[in-house]
């Protein structure tokens, strides 16, 4: 006891600190493991239900991650449901229906149904830009079907195939999107000074109901074909990009216009470019396509007459990727032949069309996607916003602006 | 002088223990008696040059001239007092009827070991000797590596029963002498009846023997405690020890292994990061787990998640009784291993821990995570073998507080406990020099390890003299 | 149980600031300033950051004047000790308010992001013994374990800022605030900053040499650069959405969260603020204590430690229990309070400095004057040595006069702690007694003589 007395004496905190410890080991004795305590959501679909009471309904789909006892690890799912006047409210029925608390921590990818967009978007996202455990990096996408019903599509999916959905947008968001469709990125979108936002739209088909063939199309073709039998079962595909503009869904753009927009943006540089019916010494009414390598985007401004002029500079490195013509193959060296002159005139011609048709998709429907409100306004405020003051409808800045477009093309 | 009534004397101090062995003879007149004890003595250079000689000579026997004819090297005149300490020493005391002197002739001779490889620190390459028991030996093993004036061997008897030799070594030029002494001080200090095993001094001469930190350097080869004496550290050898101490001591000692110095300086540098990280391992790991599973879910990458979700979905127990249980399965193994003969052990080592782990995980009691984590933590803590009791017991405080208290606490009890460390110094060293207070010319045998030849100057940390190790 | 507050060396220091760099200027500041003024905001910060430097700037220069002296005499030879107390006063709520405003913002982050539904009393108790000890423990201990830290969060720092780097994909709108909304944010979030006040509560105890200054500036010069580089990094990452994300040096690292297939390697992150928060935490609870024993002189420094545990709970648990209150608190209260470092201390410390009235010499009379009122009565601290490892340190003074080699006269002087020091006065004090008519010169003789006891402990300085 003297011993005690004085080593309590010498090191005081040391006893406090072990007091801690005790007092709150004995509740670590019984507590059981927070994974066990929390289901663990890897996605939500939301969709609207049923007015009840004049009030809107909203049905809330979680996909659960269930442990099961094995050692093989699988990845098991199970697929709740939670209806409500408030996410949140329509989250708690949730959670009484697994009889967990839902944790979001894991969550990947949040699905919308169209209704819901088109109604407005803020009230539902508003939840989950509150909640902390939600990370920015969650993927949000729209479906032009119930959500509830892609879930369960992308779940059977999951367990066949290993065709994750979230990937899936991740790979696309290159080619197509030109989004990552994250909350972080919508959010940024809506936020800045442009209040635009953008977001993907995925659907799932049957594999003969596919219209559109892209790079990513062939993705879920390849994933179809790991199924074996070519069964009739759906697969995931995407449709459009959804725009918004201040809060609302101004516009849905196909795969086709997403494209040229995508030349005006400056940080995507995927895809490929066709040129039609050439025809010289090396070629005969032939299509070529070429691989677009690098990208790289400049833009000049000068003022003329308080009107901001904006050059867009391009310059695209490309390679030759195929040659398709009747009757004849190209007997040339693969890596040493030089793209002809008029080849490159051609493709010059094509991609400062798409880039034109692709502001013009942006001037009509006034969504500034490449940002041009950021880029005028830090190469000289003061001239942008004289200019931005001088114009009746702020907000139509994009149709009184000139653009020039110059493309430089290396092709080999 | 009465040699019966002597002897009878002598043997009564000694408590007529039976291994007390008397002789007297009569040779012209001269009564001749001799007390020894069998047990620590050579028969036969008892009888080869003492008792020979004088039972032979012819001529008449008188104190000196048995001075003169005992063959051996060892002999001196000694008092009355002093004669049981003698014999207990392994001397033959000789008694003469026409004499008041005594002789005492030293014919030690027990059976030792001869000098071994250790088994607790084994080189890949270098050498390959271990101290021994006898105290002799190991100075001889000492003296063997200086030929040098400068190493002094300084004696002191420690214990009020068993008076254990211990020895100061160290080399006079370059140790500082306030060191020493306050060891001798400390030395004399101490009031115990036995001193059994050097580790006993490690507690008693410690500055705060209640702490759980090691505070005094232990090495069992010759070729590890010289070069810490030449660093200048003082050795403490003590009888019917193979583990000689060191003193000042700081961490950094046992994170060293002599094998370090006996391959590449890379190479040092890497296994000496990697004991880093076992270190940590060890004592954080379990500690760790547990706070992750029981309080922090949701920083869990998600692959990892679903695997401990999926393997601790069986398990009947709270996730804190269960690692209890496997640690405490993992230490009853360890203990039986050590403790039974070495061929049953290795048996009970590797079944025991494969076949209970396995069959825990497959009945359901034990999540494999769990056990893997457990079994690396254990693993680990061998990567510094002279800490590993220690370590032992910071796994656990840290695994309750992992428990009770998750990330928050397990971080705030590091800053705790290394804050306790930093707060101590022994003989002048700080335990967690050079790496704080950082000395940056120590570090070059720190945790990062430099070619021999750059290793210019005598460490930083404690008091010696002569900093240069080259001229 | 005994405070020890020994000296502490230029690494030790330098590490000290950098730590009390961080914190609360790289949790929430970047998202308030962001808020506040935009890409502009920067502009501010880089002046409080510069600020915070020429606080360390002015210490150099008070160190330099007053190499021995502590805060508390240079204040009361100059000023005397009824503004001696009230400046303490207010140093003591200072960095109260200011512990517990990081504690709150902490709070909530542990909350929010690493416990959930975990009550305050955790978090409190995890705390509380754990800077109590470190506070305990003495200065020396804790810019030692601080030092052994400092690889760990500069690594995690470093990392963090290369890791933020992947995150960046902006283009920020620059030029659209004005100069008077950056210099309102500047003023409303001053308050993360002035810590450096610490450094004159301590100046008696660091012992530096001239050369070693450096690693003071670089030190601090390098916190001060990785404040802002990491607000750079999260504003350029997050600009318009910076509202959504309050704790920066976190955010930056969530970003890019699937880095490497290592899954979440934000957790680093956390680590860091932990470590972070429990250092900055004990700093203040150590600036508190000295105050403390400044203010009430004859209690023992052990109650300077309770009275903070108590005025600390009270202040968290009753009157600032959400963010949004500690918000408030560090935006509308606190600033008022930066007039303490950035306008009172240096105003008096310059004016001290000009003062002629006291120079060392002047103090070494005065606390002669001082001994000889005291000397009759039997001193508390001539017990140097009560354990046994003081007694160490006592053998290796009373060597001091029997050493005779003094063949490194010339070399490095080596500092082995405050109480020595003072130890070393006290003699010398009895020495000048005796021999009233040579004070001077017995000066210059104790410095020699205090140089060859310096010697003996060896080269280092530990």
């Amino acid at each position: 006891m003297k011993f005690f007395c004085q080593q309590l004496q010498k090191t005081p905190m040391l006893f406090v600190f072990a007091l801690m410890i005790v007092f709150f080991g004995f509740s670590a004795v019984a507590s059981p493991a927070e994974i066990n305590q929390y289901a663990v959501v890897t996605a939500i679909g939301i969709d609207k239900a049923e007015m009840e009471e004049n009030n809107e309904i909203y049905e809330l789909t979680l996909l659960t991650f269930v442990p099961v006892a094995q050692q093989s690890f699988t990845e098991k799912y199970k697929l709740v449901n939670g209806k409500g006047r408030s996410i949140s409210e329509a989250m708690d029925l949730a959670a009484l229906n697994i009889g967990r608390e839902v944790g979001l921590s894991h969550l990947k990818i949040i699905v919308l149904s169209k209704e819901i967009v088109q109604e407005g978007l803020f009230k539902f996202l508003d939840y989950l830009l509150r909640d902390a455990q939600i990370s920015a990096s969650t993927k949000v996408v729209t479906t032009d079907m119930q959500a509830k019903q892609f879930l369960e599509t992308a779940q059977k999916l999951d367990n066949e195939s290993s065709i994750k959905v979230s990937e899936h947008i991740l790979f696309n968001s290159d080619y197509i999107y030109s989004t990552e469709s994250t909350l972080e990125t919508f959010f940024k979108g809506t936020f800045g000074p442009t209040h635009t936002g953008l977001m993907a739209c995925l659907s799932a088909k049957s594999p003969d109901e596919q219209t559109m063939p892209t790079a990513a199309s062939d993705m879920s073709s390849g994933a179809g074909g790991e199924q074996q039998g070519g069964s009739t079962e759906e697969m995931i595909t995407q449709c459009h990009v959804y725009v918004f503009k201040n809060e609302e869904l101004v516009v849905m753009l196909g795969e086709r216009d997403m494209k040229k927009v995508n030349f005006v943006i400056g940080d995507y540089s995927n895809g490929s470019i066709v040129v039609r019916n050439i025809t010289d010494q090396h070629f005969d009414n032939a299509n070529l396509t070429f691989e677009i390598f690098d990208k790289s985007i400049a833009y000049h401004i000068v003022y003329q007459n308080g009107i901001p002029v904006v050059s867009i500079d391009t310059s695209l490195t490309l390679r030759l990727s195929e040659v398709e013509q009747e009757n004849k193959i190209l007997q040339e060296n693969v890596e040493l032949f030089v793209i002809p002159e008029n080849v490159i005139d051609a493709l010059k011609k094509k991609v400062t069309n798409s880039m034109a048709e692709g502001i013009e998709i942006m001037r009509e429907n006034q969504v500034d996607m490449a940002d041009f409100y950021t880029v005028l306004h830090n190469n000289n405020p003061k001239a942008f916003h004289k200019f931005l003051d001088s114009l009746e409808d702020p907000e139509d800045y994009l149709n009184r602006i000139v653009f020039k477009v110059n493309v430089r093309i290396y092709a080999k | 002088m009465d040699i019966k009534k002597i002897i009878s004397k002598t043997k009564k101090q000694l408590h007529n223990s039976v291994d007390v062995a008397d002789r007297s003879i009569q040779r012209n007149g001269v009564e001749i008696g001799f007390v020894y004890l069998k047990s620590i003595t050579d028969n036969l250079i008892f009888s080869g040059s003492i008792f020979e000689p004088i039972s032979e000579f012819e001529g008449e026997l008188t104190f000196e001239t048995i001075f003169e004819i005992v063959k051996a090297n060892d002999v001196a005149e000694v008092q009355e007092s002093e004669i049981v300490d003698k014999i207990l020493d392994g001397a033959v005391i000789i008694f003469l009827s026409n004499s008041d002197k005594f002789l005492s002739v030293d014919i030690l001779n027990f059976n030792m070991r001869a000098p071994s490889e250790p088994p607790t620190s084994p080189v890949i390459m270098g050498p390959r000797e271990g101290f021994t028991e006898d105290l002799k030996t190991n100075m001889s093993l000492l003296r063997r590596r200086f030929h040098s004036t400068d190493l002094v061997f300084d004696s002191q008897f420690v214990g009020q029963v068993t008076k254990t030799k211990v020895v100061l070594a160290y080399l006079d030029n370059i140790v500082d002498k306030r060191i020493v002494k306050e060891i001798k001080r400390k030395l004399k200090k101490i009031k115990i009846d036995g001193v059994v095993d050097s580790y006993y001094l490690l507690t008693l001469l410690s500055s705060r023997p209640n702490s759980i930190l090691k505070q005094i350097g232990n090495a069992e080869k010759p070729d590890i405690i010289s070069a810490k004496m030449l660093e200048g550290r003082v050795a403490i050898i003590v009888d019917n020890s193979p583990i000689v101490l060191t003193v000042p001591f700081v961490f950094l000692e046992d994170l060293q292994s002599s094998n370090d110095y006996y391959t590449n300086y890379v190479y040092s540098t890497i296994l000496r990061f990697i004991r880093v990280v076992a270190l940590l391992l060890a004592t954080v790991g379990p500690g760790a787990y547990i706070a992750l599973q029981l309080y922090h879910y949701n920083v869990l990458p998600f692959k990892y998640l679903i695997t401990i979700a999926d393997s601790t979905q069986q398990v009947p127990f709270t996730p804190f009784i269960e690692i209890l249980f496997i640690s405490l399965l993992f230490q009853i193994l360890y203990e039986v291993s050590l403790r039974l003969p070495s061929y049953l052990g290795l048996a009970t080592s590797v079944v025991g821990a494969l076949i209970l782990g396995d069959t825990g995980v497959k009945a359901g009691l034990i999540s494999p995570p769990t056990v893997i984590v457990v079994a690396i933590a254990k693993i680990a803590l061998y990567t510094i073998p002279e800490q590993s009791s220690q370590i032992t017991i910071l796994q656990y405080i840290f695994l309750l507080i992992g428990a009770s208290l998750g990330l928050l606490g397990l971080i705030g009890g590091m800053i705790y406990f290394l804050a306790y460390a930093n707060s101590v110094e022994n003989f002048g060293a700080p335990y967690l020099a050079p790496f704080s207070p950082f000395i940056l010319s120590d570090n070059k045998d720190g945790l990062f390890k430099v070619p021999i030849n750059k290793m210019e100057l005598r460490p930083k940390s404690f008091d010696n003299e002569k900093k240069e190790r080259m001229e | 149980m005994k405070v020890l507050d020994r000296s502490i060396n230029a690494w030790q220091l330098g590490i000290l600031i950098f730590i009390l760099t961080f914190a609360n200027k790289i949790l929430v500041l970047p998202s308030l300033l962001y808020e506040g003024a935009g890409m502009e905001a920067l502009f501010a910060l880089a002046f409080l950051c510069l600020c915070e430097f020429a606080l360390v700037l002015l210490f150099f220069f008070v160190k330099k004047r007053f190499p021995t002296q502590s805060l508390s005499q240079i204040l009361q030879q100059r000023l005397g000790k009824g503004f001696r107390v009230v400046l303490y006063v207010f140093i003591m709520l200072f960095f109260l308010s200011k512990a517990v405003l990081l504690y709150n913002v902490t709070y909530i982050f542990f909350r929010n992001l690493i416990y959930k539904d975990t009550s305050n009393f955790l978090i409190l108790f995890c705390f509380l013994p754990i800077l109590n000890h470190l506070a305990i423990c003495g200065l020396r201990v804790l810019g030692r374990t601080a030092q052994l830290f400092f690889p760990v969060i500069f690594g995690i720092l470093l990392f963090c800022l290369i890791v933020g780097l992947f995150g960046i994909n902006n283009r920020p709108l620059l030029f659209s605030n004005s100069f008077l909304s950056v210099i309102q944010t500047g003023a409303r979030h001053i308050s993360p900053f002035g810590d450096m006040m610490f450094l004159f509560l301590i100046i008696d105890r660091v012992k530096i040499k001239d050369r070693q200054w450096k690693i003071v500036f670089s030190l601090s010069g390098i916190a001060l650069f990785f404040v802002f580089v990491i607000s750079l990094i999260f504003m350029l990452s997050y600009t318009s959405t910076c509202f959504m994300h309050p704790y920066a040096i976190f955010e930056i690292m969530s970003f890019v969260k699937e880095y490497g297939g290592l899954g979440r390697i934000d957790i680093i992150s956390m680590v860091l603020i932990i470590i972070l928060a429990y250092f900055h935490l004990a700093i203040y609870l150590k600036s508190f204590m000295f105050c403390f024993k400044e203010v009430f002189e004859k209690i023992d420094q052990i109650y300077g430690v309770l009275t903070f545990n108590f005025l600390f709970v009270v202040v968290v648990v009753f009157f600032i229990v959400n963010l949004e209150n500690a918000v408030v608190f560090g935006q509308e209260i606190l600033p008022y309070a930066s007039i303490l470092p950035y306008a009172i201390l240096p105003l008096i410390l310059l004016f001290c400095c000009k003062n002629k009235k006291g120079n060392e010499n002047a103090d070494f009379q005065k606390m002669i004057k001082k001994h000889q009122k005291n000397i009759k009565k039997p001193q508390k601290n001539a017990v140097f040595c009560e354990n046994e490892q003081n007694f160490y340190e006592k053998e290796k003074q009373k060597n001091v006069f029997e050493r005779k080699n003094f063949e490194k006269e010339n070399k490095e002087i080596v500092h082995l702690g405050n109480e020595k020091t003072e130890k070393e006065n006290e003699k010398t004090e009895i020495f000048e007694q005796e021999k009233p008519a040579k004070k001077r010169q017995n000066f210059v003789r104790f410095e020699k003589q205090k140089n060859v006891f310096l010697h003996s402990g060896g080269e280092v300085e530990r």
